[in-house]
């Protein structure tokens, strides 16, 4: 019995998956310049926004929290709660949207290199898989149980992020930020002259 | 009577296909497909022919019956040359991919085969598969493994299939979905399931065969990344937007510039 169930999971499985990959939307050319700005964008949002030490800190620190506890009125400990809620439901929806920009620009990237590892692609693909069931996780617990329900969760997709951005950075190495800044000085340094 | 209708719309549609694939130049594109369709039509005529000749009694006979799995079997080997092909042409173009494959495919067989050896050295009286319908079976589910690897891996990495290789291998996958389960059921249903069983995997086949027809019409080359066509393009949209953003600057600095 244990065998014609495993049979006919199988078999559904693959019909499953198969009417799956039947509706699914074309993705984007991988390589072009927008996947790239994209990738480009959301590992900037990260690094320099997202995931800095002191912002995450800040979001989830309840100093705040300890304080409006103290010296303000019901009502205005509900606002703050609700508020806390939303900014940090903000944040962890915005990290979740980096991290899918960077594995789609990773996958693009990944099929045409004839010397792929599959070890590190197994890794990674785990990688992102944890962070993004992490960040769903986190946004539930946010959720329903406030911003302060889920520190550990909060560290963990954190470190996990900070791993994944430093690898993608290696990728995304030739289109540094800088080049498009070093245009963008020169020009307008020309404009100001006129 | 409808028993009939349905074997010859099956081997009909068959024809069609074959007869299809010279003037719309996709039989030198998929030789291992249309060799795997020509020993299923063959096999079709042969079985209808026996069966109009002897009827219910040819199913009794040695001749019908070594035959039948002898191309049963052939069909399901053709089968995995058929999934290599297709899996071969789609990853064509995407290396990385296409390594990625070539590894699963190879790691399915290995694991499965190997778990196989194993049993049956283990254990003295453990046979891989009572019967040729349950070996069969087996044989179909690794098929349906490998084909699910196939397509996991082509959502993975977002590649995209033409219509000719993703005809061949939603029907192909169709099929062997359906053909695990139907074996699966027939395995433990015994007589009762025969019957229910026999007539999904004739319609499941059917529908199969349409699909194949639909989707090996024409040819269509299997799309081609445009990575490297689009340099030209992508060069377009970096200026586009470094000029917008040389655009906003100037504005500010003319607004400032003002007294």
């Amino acid at each position: 019995m244990t065998s014609l169930i495993i049979f006919l999971v199988l078999g559904a499985s693959l019909l499953l998956l198969l009417v799956f990959a039947l509706s699914r939307r074309r993705s984007p050319a991988a390589g072009s310049s927008e996947a790239f700005l994209d990738a480009r964008q959301a590992l900037s949002a990260l690094q320099n926004d997202l995931l800095a030490a002191d912002l995450v800190r800040r979001l989830f620190a309840k100093d705040d929290l300890d304080y409006i506890l103290q010296f303000t009125p019901e009502s205005v400990q509900k606002l703050f709660i609700q508020e806390r809620r939303k900014v940090t439901l903000v944040w962890v929806r915005q990290v979740r949207k980096g991290v899918m920009s960077l594995r789609a620009f990773h996958r693009g990237q990944a099929r045409h290199y004839a010397r792929l590892r599959l070890e590190t692609e197994f890794k990674l693909a785990v990688s992102f898989a944890v962070l993004l069931l992490a960040c769903r996780a986190l946004e539930i617990a946010l959720y329903f149980k406030g911003p302060y329900a889920a520190p550990q969760i909060v560290g963990r997709t954190v470190g996990v992020a900070g791993r994944l951005c430093a690898i993608s950075e290696k990728s995304l190495g030739f289109l540094t930020p800088g080049s498009l800044g070093d245009l963008t000085r020169g020009a307008a340094g020309e404009q100001a002259k006129v | 009577m409808f028993g009939w209708v349905l074997s010859l719309t099956g081997v009909f549609l068959e024809l069609l296909i074959l007869c299809r694939a010279s003037s719309s130049g996709t039989l030198r594109r998929y030789p291992l497909f249309y060799s795997y369709l020509a020993l299923v039509f063959l096999a079709d005529v042969y079985r209808d022919v026996v069966f109009f000749l002897y009827g219910d009694v040819a199913l009794h006979l040695p001749v019908y019956r070594n035959l039948y799995f002898a191309t049963e079997f052939l069909s399901l080997l053709v089968g995995y040359g058929v999934i290599l092909e297709v899996t071969r042409k789609s990853f064509e173009p995407y290396a990385g991919a296409e390594r990625f494959s070539r590894y699963l495919v190879i790691a399915i067989f290995l694991a499965i085969f190997g778990y196989v050896g194993i049993k049956t050295v283990a254990s003295a009286g453990w046979a891989p598969a009572t019967s040729l319908r349950e070996l069969e079976r087996d044989l179909r589910a690794v098929q349906a493994l490998v084909i699910a690897g196939v397509v996991a891996i082509a959502l993975y990495y977002g590649i995209e299939i033409g219509r000719n290789i993703g005809g061949i291998m939603l029907g192909y996958g169709l099929y062997t979905a359906s053909t695990v389960c139907t074996l699966a059921l027939r395995s433990y249903g015994g007589p009762l399931a025969l019957g229910i069983t026999f007539s999904i995997q004739r319609y499941s086949y059917l529908f199969c065969l349409i699909i194949w027809a639909v989707a090996l019409w024409f040819y269509q080359p299997n799309p081609v990344p445009d990575t490297a066509l689009r340099l030209e393009a992508d060069y377009e949209s970096l200026v586009g937007r470094t000029r917008s953003v040389l655009g906003s600057m100037r504005s500010l600095l003319e607004r400032s510039a003002r007294p």
